[in-house]
C-alpha cells in the first residue's frame, strides 16, 4: 500500500514538473539563421543614400514577435520583430521629433517544447529597449499588411548605431562617447566575428561608426 | 617517414584553415543527395539544377545525384517562401526525424546528429531581381548549406559568403572547395 502511494505521488510530481517545464517559456536558447542577404549599401555614402529616413531614436517597450511563415510540419520558419522607436532627432526624411516609427528587426522567437528559441538573422543584434540609436531606415515596399507604414534596416549590422554614454572618473553623470577607439564589439552591439559583413572591428569603426558619430552626434 | 610527416603537417594546416563546416551529417551516411523543387518553381528548373550541380565533381565522396520536378521524396526540397522581408534572398533549414515519425527543425549551426531532410526557401521578390547567373549562384549557396557548409568567418571570397557583393562568388571557389573536401 505504501509503495502504491509512493508511486502515485512520484508520478504526480513528475507530471507537475514536466508540465511546468513545458509551459515555462523563460528558458531561452539563442541561434543564428544563415540567410543570404541583399547588399543595399557597400559603403557609408551608399548607406546614407539608400536610407529614406535617418534618425536618432529611442527604442520603446512592447516589441512584437511576428511569424510570417510556417513550414510543412507546423514549425515557425521565418519571422521578424516589430519594434517601435521614438524619434529624438531627425537628419533625413519626413520623420519629426517625438514621432513614433515602426521598424522590423531581423530576429524572431519560436516556442519549443521546452522554453523558446530566439533566432537572429545573420548575426543581427537586437536593439535594446530604452536605448538610443542612430537608425538608417528604408520604407517597406512589400505590399503586405504586416509591413504597412513600417521601415526596415537596409543592412542588419550597419543599419543601426548605438549612442553610447559612459561614466568617467571626472563626472558622476554618463557622458556621450564620441571616440570609438576604446569601444569594443559588445558595446557597439555587433557580432565580434563580423561574419556576415567582411569587416574587422577596426574597419567597422573607421568606415562606419566614426562617420556616424562625426556627422550626427558631435554637434 | 620525413615525406609522410611533411604531408601530414601540410594537410593538417590546410584543413585548419577551412573549418567553416557544420558538424552534422546525413542519415545513414548518405552522400549521394537528391534535390526536388516544387511545382511553383517550374520555370526555375534549369537554374535550380545547374546551381545545385555546381557542387558535383569536387569531392568523390559527395554529390547531387539528381534534381527532380515536383518530387517530395528528395533529400533537399527547394520551395518558395513568398517575400519574407526585404533583406533576405534565401535560406536553408535542416530537419531530423524524431521517434514519433515527425520532423524536428534543427539549428543547422549547432546540430551534431544526422539529418533526414533539408529545405531551401527562396524569397521570390528578392530572388527574381537577379539574373540567371546569380540565381544559379544563390541556389548553389543554399545547397552548399545542405552539404554542411557554413558561411566563411572571417569573410573571404566564396560562394558561401552570405551577402551578394564583391566577396560573393557565383560558383564554388577555393574556400568552398577546400571546405567541401574537408567535410566529406
Amino acid at each position: 500500500m505504501k509503495s502504491k502511494i509512493f508511486k502515485i505521488v512520484f508520478l504526480c510530481s513528475f507530471c507537475l514538473v514536466l508540465t511546468f517545464i513545458i509551459i515555462d517559456k523563460s528558458y531561452v536558447t539563442k541561434s543564428t539563421m544563415s540567410t543570404q542577404m541583399i547588399n543595399y549599401a557597400s559603403n557609408f555614402q551608399e548607406l546614407e543614400d539608400v536610407a529614406d529616413v535617418i534618425v536618432k531614436a529611442k527604442v520603446l517597450n512592447g516589441k512584437q514577435n511576428i511569424i510570417t511563415t510556417k513550414d510543412e510540419f507546423g514549425n515557425d520558419l521565418f519571422g521578424f520583430t516589430k519594434t517601435k522607436i521614438e524619434v529624438l532627432d531627425s537628419f533625413k526624411g519626413n520623420a519629426k521629433i517625438k514621432d513614433t516609427l515602426t521598424i522590423s528587426e531581423g530576429y524572431f522567437s519560436r516556442d519549443l517544447t521546452v522554453g523558446k528559441e530566439i533566432i537572429t538573422l545573420s548575426n543581427y543584434k537586437p536593439a535594446k529597449v530604452g536605448k538610443e540609436y542612430i537608425f538608417y531606415l528604408v520604407k517597406h515596399k512589400i505590399d503586405k499588411e504586416v509591413f504597412k507604414d513600417s521601415y526596415f534596416l537596409p543592412n542588419y549590422t550597419k543599419g543601426k548605431y548605438p549612442v553610447i554614454y559612459k561614466k568617467t572618473d571626472n563626472s558622476s553623470t554618463p557622458i556621450l562617447q564620441t571616440n570609438a577607439t576604446e569601444l569594443n564589439a559588445e558595446e557597439l552591439e555587433i557580432n565580434e566575428s563580423r561574419e556576415a559583413d567582411g569587416l574587422s572591428l577596426e574597419e567597422y569603426k573607421n568606415d562606419y561608426y566614426d562617420k556616424v558619430v562625426e556627422k550626427y552626434l558631435k554637434k | 617517414m620525413t615525406i609522410l610527416t611533411f604531408f601530414t603537417v601540410v594537410n593538417f594546416n590546410s584543413y585548419a584553415d577551412t573549418d567553416d563546416v557544420y558538424k552534422w551529417t546525413w542519415e545513414g551516411g548518405t552522400k549521394s543527395l537528391t534535390v526536388g523543387y516544387t511545382t511553383d518553381l517550374k520555370s526555375e528548373g534549369t537554374n535550380i539544377s545547374t546551381g545545385a550541380k555546381y557542387w558535383n565533381g569536387i569531392d568523390n565522396n559527395v554529390s547531387i545525384s539528381g534534381v527532380y520536378y515536383d518530387n517530395n521524396t528528395s533529400h533537399i526540397k527547394v520551395q518558395i517562401g513568398d517575400q519574407l522581408d526585404e533583406n533576405t534572398i534565401a535560406f536553408a533549414s535542416l530537419y531530423n526525424k524524431n521517434w514519433l515519425g515527425g520532423y524536428n527543425k534543427e539549428n543547422m549551426s549547432t546540430f551534431t546528429g544526422t539529418a533526414d531532410y533539408c529545405t531551401v526557401t527562396i524569397c521570390t521578390t528578392s530572388y527574381n531581381n537577379f539574373n540567371d547567373l546569380w540565381k544559379k549562384a544563390i541556389i548553389c549557396h543554399e545547397v552548399g548549406h545542405c552539404l554542411a557548409l557554413d558561411h566563411p568567418s572571417p569573410a573571404v571570397y566564396a560562394n558561401m559568403f552570405p551577402i551578394v557583393n564583391t566577396n560573393y562568388a557565383t560558383t564554388p571557389v577555393t574556400h568552398d572547395i577546400d571546405n567541401l573536401k574537408a567535410k566529406w
